[in-house]
């Protein structure tokens, strides 16, 4: 109970699939040009550009799907239009998470701030050290690494899966070992036989009764195929 | 042996992993809606094969496409904002939809795929705004917003002209027109005139006027129809009109008309107002189309019972025809349709068609009128009604389909447990009366088993043909009949969701499908409002486990007009009103300040409500003398004003058969400019299985459980004018403070869930801009002061209270901790993302113990580290890619089985789904594999006989030797 709960524990720690692919992003390419910002003649307001590609996809349906949430969407919002290209109109100077957000495929959400002077830093978002500056370029691009791993996959019994388990092996082994051999050591020669019996009367006499049995098995094993078989022996060496 | 163990080997593989979904289970037991909100613009698509689609933009801040086909959503977009923010205009030519939000963006949409051509950010937020095409071109779009004229090309988006309006201190300029490369604008300054600026092209102004109107008011309804301003005065009931450039407004009242008004409404006939005539809704019952000419406003026709209406140009004469519709009886709707010049009826087109009374009236109405060969007229109408349903009407009366809007606006839900079948129940009744003689029981048991028997093999037979009796629902049939029977299934997992809206109308949906089973309108209730939300409340008075006795449920509202309280009691299972109470409710003669539902049952298991009224006067539904004295001087209530900030907890009182609330304490929780934002109470009837944790050293850490407790939050400005929450858990009987705490530069909306001895809440931290969770568990200490009973007039000494606050990552709407029967499984917390995920966080995470330097004592506990973020997994969205957005609320339930928690969140969409916090481990899993376990068991059988058999030779072998 204790450890599958710390199992889970680990699972769930080890940075979750956003920050997993963050240097994943980082080799990703960008193209930026000059920041821009549009000033009205009142009141100063600012805009935040961008672009969101996912790969994978044909046809237009994904756009209506994908929208551009500014801390989480309540006050403004960016639509995409058809070349995947967003702006976000009307914005005061300040500090914006920026998501993307996609039924079906995973973005890495960032940080957008604005000075009053309209400069526009991209960094990505870091919950923990707010102040961290890792920055990202801007105009933002945003592409879609991989479908979201919403479902867990099904375990699938695979016969191959379990023998190669290796309690099962260790469990498995032995027994091999224990109900196998007897039989072939019968099936050997009447030569191997004998001093298969010799060596065990002389151990039986050397030792206690109990360890006898697992010694002598290692022993008429070293035995048989060094009797036996060499050729095999020189084929497992190859 | 070795089998054996890989057996077991197999079967901890099986149970090892953790809680997510699999692919093939998507959409097997979960299920979602989705709406677009209450429309306020409709029209049909002209962009590819005329009338496919509608568009419609709604109140709910959204634009969407609609196949008229099937009243599926073709695409839809969410904007910005809130109820209050909604779409001042829609327009639509060709290729373009351009929609004017409240929150001032002008965006062009492709009609066909939805996605945005343009955006054109307006100044003005929240003031009034129109939008319109510059007449005869449909290229240029003129809009007034925030005192601003802005011309916009259709095409691209860019503005062709920028001009501040004149006097736009006092001024707000609300209305457009255009007329002969001429730009109109209406203004109004409040009790003061009205003035009419027209501009050219070029932006400068052509003519100025302002015409004195001391009758004015901001909210006054105006609008320009042709070349004439109306405006219509409520007060007096008197319609104002002149020409554009006229020197001073004609009035005339309504009742010179001979009409008796009552909150009279001005209604556009045309989407672009170019008719010298407009409707009128006078009494929200009857309307009348008045025209305007040179003489003034005279009445062009009458139109009783009329709600809504419409000109369409005819499809061959290009003449005016004027639909109207209105409500004929409870079950149908008439149309009528005039030939507005004449004002005579086309009589071969009126039409009386079938809309169920739940309906209500006809609000408005979309037509179009399409020629057929045989020169005969054909349409298509969508109507909407007062219950925010949209329906397409075709010329045979047929309705297409129904669209329940209502469903996006839920403001309570509660899940009840769906009746045992017949038999079932008979066999109930068999044990339930002992009256009957020894003969007459043993004929009843023998019935009773054969009916079993019989639906067994009845059942056994339909397993083995296959599920044919699956919900058959007539869909597109309005009255569907319910040909599926509603009955329990074996572990209660299907219910019936009963869903009040903020419409008043209330219905039952059938958990497995999402089906609607009943609906039923209260035509005059309206939700309270609460905390700056509206609120309905949906209480449950008597379960189904009463048989036979009805489950009872009661919606408590607001009478529309009056304001005094109403309640409707009705049936869950079939929504049909309780007898003796009128379907519309039971209007009480008396506001309602507070309600609760009482614990005790009264003779017919029914659970009393007690009202309290503004008088402090309680009253009991149902009245009951013995529960009265039950209750007397051992009930307390508490109220948390939202005027005053205070909370004010009363002890109820007995005095000459009435029943009065007398205040015990108050606090004022309002000081430095609080503002009450949230009260919670915990989960009425929630089990909580262990009265303590079991720490590492073997003892128990018992859970403070004060069942009166009540988490409230409050939010301010300081000093600085930094925002703050304070959080409050307050003991409602003895008004003591139980705990309280002040989180500093950290702003709402504050959502919170409390439950067991715990309370969990979510705040916006301003200071490092992120999304902060904050725990709160109360433990007794190593000894519990009374464990039967807990007092809160003799209460245990202060519990030791331990915090953590963690981050969330992202932004939430919502939050919600799962229930199961009887609290033993795991609680998991739903949150619901901004972004339209639903997310389940387990409760391990939101731990207050979690320890910043862990101990060994802590990993045998099970107690995770503290670390400062939530992480998230995708494996953790409930609802997969079927996001959902806009959620208000978020509602579990219980089920049969102990392992599972019922789930729905509702907003502008509604998502179902089961949740099963600590796996299934009372289920076998649906994946098991019978075939393997079957097979393995039987190779062990015929091996132990074989080996057997050998091992019976082989001894005798032996035997001989």
């Amino acid at each position: 109970m204790l450890l599958a709960a710390f199992r889970k524990m680990d699972f769930l720690i080890s940075p979750n699939f956003l920050h997993l692919s963050l240097f994943l992003v980082a080799t990703l390419t960008f193209f930026c040009s000059s920041c821009v910002s549009l000033e009205n003649e009142n009141t100063a307001t600012f805009k935040i550009e961008g672009k969101v590609n996912i790969p994978f996809t044909t046809g237009q349906e994904w756009l209506t799907h994908t929208r551009i949430l500014l801390d989480g969407g309540e006050k403004m919002i960016g639509f995409l239009k058809s070349d995947g290209t967003f702006v976000v109109n009307n914005l005061a100077p300040g500090s914006y998470l920026v998501q993307v957000e996609n039924p079906d495929y995973a973005f890495e959400p960032c940080r957008v701030d604005i000075t009053s002077k309209g400069k526009i830093r991209a960094r990505k978002m870091n919950n923990v050290q707010t102040s961290a500056v890792q920055s990202l370029p801007y105009p933002l691009r945003f592409k879609a690494r991989a479908q979201a791993p919403y479902f867990q996959q099904r375990e699938q019994w695979r016969i191959t899966d379990m023998l190669m388990n290796p309690m099962v092996l260790m469990m498995v082994l032995p027994v091999l070992l224990l109900m196998v051999l007897p039989k072939m050591m019968n099936a050997a020669d009447p030569e191997t036989q004998k001093e298969m019996q010799n060596s065990m009367s002389m151990f039986s006499g050397a030792n206690q009764k109990s360890a006898a049995d697992s010694f002598d098995l290692s022993k008429s094993l070293t035995g048989l195929f060094g009797t036996t078989s060499p050729t095999s022996k020189k084929r497992k060496n190859k | 042996m070795s089998i054996v163990a890989l057996l077991m080997l197999a079967l901890t593989c099986l149970t090892g992993s953790n809680h997510a979904l699999f692919q093939d289970q998507a959409g097997t037991y979960d299920w979602r809606q989705q709406y677009v909100g209450k429309v306020i613009h409709a029209m049909f698509d002209q962009s590819t094969v005329s009338g496919k689609r509608i568009l419609v933009a709604t109140q709910q801040n959204v634009v969407a496409s609609l196949f008229s086909k099937n009243g599926k959503i073709a695409w839809r977009q969410i904007q910005e904002g809130n109820v209050q923010d909604s779409i001042s205009s829609l327009l639509h030519s060709d290729n373009s939809l351009v929609s004017l939000s409240g929150h001032a963006f002008l965006r062009n949409w492709s009609p066909t795929s939805g996605y945005l051509q343009w955006e054109v950010p307006v100044n003005g937020s929240g003031k009034s705004s129109q939008a319109i095409f510059i007449e005869d071109t449909d290229e240029q779009i003129a809009v007034t917003s925030g005192n601003t004229l802005y011309v916009i090309s259709a095409k691209t988006g860019s503005e062709k002209l920028k001009q501040s309006l004149p006097n736009s201190e006092s001024t707000e300029y609300g209305l457009i027109y255009s007329k002969s490369d001429k730009i109109y604008l209406v203004g109004i300054a409040e009790d003061q005139h009205v003035s009419v600026v027209a501009y050219d092209s070029l932006g400068t102004i052509q003519y100025q006027n302002t015409l004195p109107a001391i009758w004015v008011k901001m909210n006054s309804q105006c609008e320009i129809f042709g070349d004439n301003l109306v405006c219509l005065d409520t007060i007096s009931n008197t319609v104002y009109s002149t020409p554009l450039d006229g020197k001073a407004f004609k009035s005339v009242a309504l009742s010179d008309f001979g009409f008796e008004p009552n909150q009279p409404k001005l209604v556009a006939l045309t989407e672009d107002n170019s008719i010298n005539s407009f409707g009128i809704i006078i009494d929200g019952e009857n309307a009348a189309v008045l025209g305007i000419d040179a003489a003034g406003v005279k009445v062009v026709k009458d139109l009783p019972q009329a709600t809504a209406m419409q000109v369409s140009k005819h499809p061959e004469t290009q003449a005016n025809v004027l639909v109207t519709v209105g409500r004929r009886s409870s079950d149908d709707i008439f149309l009528k349709l005039y030939d507005l010049a004449t004002g005579s009826e086309i009589i071969d087109m009126s039409k009386t068609i079938h809309v169920a009374s739940h309906h209500g009236k006809p609000q408005k109405i979309v037509v179009q009128l399409v020629k057929r060969k045989e020169s005969l007229l054909n349409f298509r109408l969508l109507l909407v009604s007062d219950d925010h349903s949209m329906i397409l009407l075709q010329t045979s009366g047929r309705s297409v389909w129904v669209r329940e809007e209502a469903l996006a606006s839920v403001l309570s839900v509660e899940m009840v447990d769906l009746p045992v079948s017949e038999v079932q129940a008979k066999f109930d009744d068999e044990f339930g009366s002992s009256r009957d003689d020894i003969v007459a029981m043993f004929i009843k048991r023998f019935k009773t088993q054969f009916l079993q028997l019989q639906t067994f093999i009845l059942q056994l037979i339909d397993n083995i043909q296959g599920h044919k009796h699956k919900a058959i629902f007539t869909e597109g049939h309005e009255e569907g009949d319910d040909e599926f029977e509603l009955t329990r299934d074996n572990f209660n997992l299907n219910k019936i969701i009963v869903a009040a809206t903020s419409v008043g109308k209330v219905f039952g949906l059938y958990s497995s499908t999402g089906k609607i089973v009943w609906r039923h309108m209260l035509h005059d209730v309206t939700p309270f409002s609460r905390y700056g939300s509206p609120m309905l409340a949906l209480l449950v008075q008597r379960t189904t486990a009463h048989f036979p006795h009805q489950p009872q449920c009661v919606v408590i509202g607001k009478h529309k007009v009056t304001g005094n309280g109403v309640l409707s009691v009705f049936n869950p299972i079939t929504g049909v009103p309780v007898k003796n109470t009128p379907s519309e409710g039971i209007s009480l003669h008396f506001q309602i300040k507070q309600f609760t539902l009482l614990p005790m049952n009264d003779d017919h298991f029914i659970k009393p409500i007690a009202i309290l009224d503004t008088n402090n006067r309680v009253y009991l539904y149902p009245e009951n003398k013995k529960i009265m004295k039950e209750i007397d001087n051992t009930m307390y209530m508490f109220t948390a004003s939202e005027d005053t900030n205070t909370m004010i907890g009363y002890q109820i009182k007995q005095m000459d058969d009435e029943l009065k609330a007398q205040e015990v304490w108050a606090a004022n929780l309002g000081q430095d400019n609080q503002v009450i934002t949230s009260v919670t109470a915990k989960k009425v009837g929630e089990h909580v299985h262990s009265q303590g944790l079991i720490l590492a050293d073997r003892s128990v850490l018992y859970k403070y459980l004060n069942p009166n407790l009540v988490a409230v939050t409050t939010e301010g400005i300081d000093g600085q004018a930094k925002p703050f929450i304070n959080m409050y858990l307050i003991d409602t009987v003895s008004g003591h403070i139980v705990f309280s705490c002040y989180h500093r530069r950290v702003h709402g909306p504050v959502k919170l869930v409390h439950s067991e001895n715990w309370v969990i809440y979510s705040f916006y931290n301003e200071k490092n801009r992120r999304n902060e969770i904050s725990v709160v568990e109360m433990f007794e200490g190593s000894k519990q002061s009374n464990s039967t009973d807990f007092s809160s007039l003799h209460p245990p000494s202060p519990p030791i209270v331990m915090r953590q606050a963690f981050i969330f990552p992202f932004p939430l709407s919502t939050m919600a901790a799962t229930v199961t029967e009887k609290g033993i499984t795991d609680k998991h917390i739903m949150i619901a993302l901004k972004a339209g995920g639903i997310v389940e966080v387990q409760r391990q995470f939101l731990d207050a113990r979690r320890p910043v330097i862990p101990k060994p004592e802590h990993r045998e506990e099970g107690i995770i580290p503290y670390i400062p973020e939530i992480p998230l997994s995708f494996e953790q969205f409930i609802n997969y890619n079927q996001s959902v957005f806009n959620i208000r609320g978020i509602h579990t339930s219980p089920s049969g089985l102990e392992s599972t928690s019922l789930m729905i969140a509702y907003g502008l969409d509604i998502f179902f789904t089961r949740a099963m916090p600590s796996k299934m481990f009372d289920v076998l899993k649906e994946d098991f594999d019978y075939f393997f376990i079957g097979a393995v068991l039987s190779a062990m059988i015929l091996a132990s006989v074989i080996t057997k058999k050998l091992a019976e030779r082989k001894a005798l072998y032996r035997g001989w030797k």
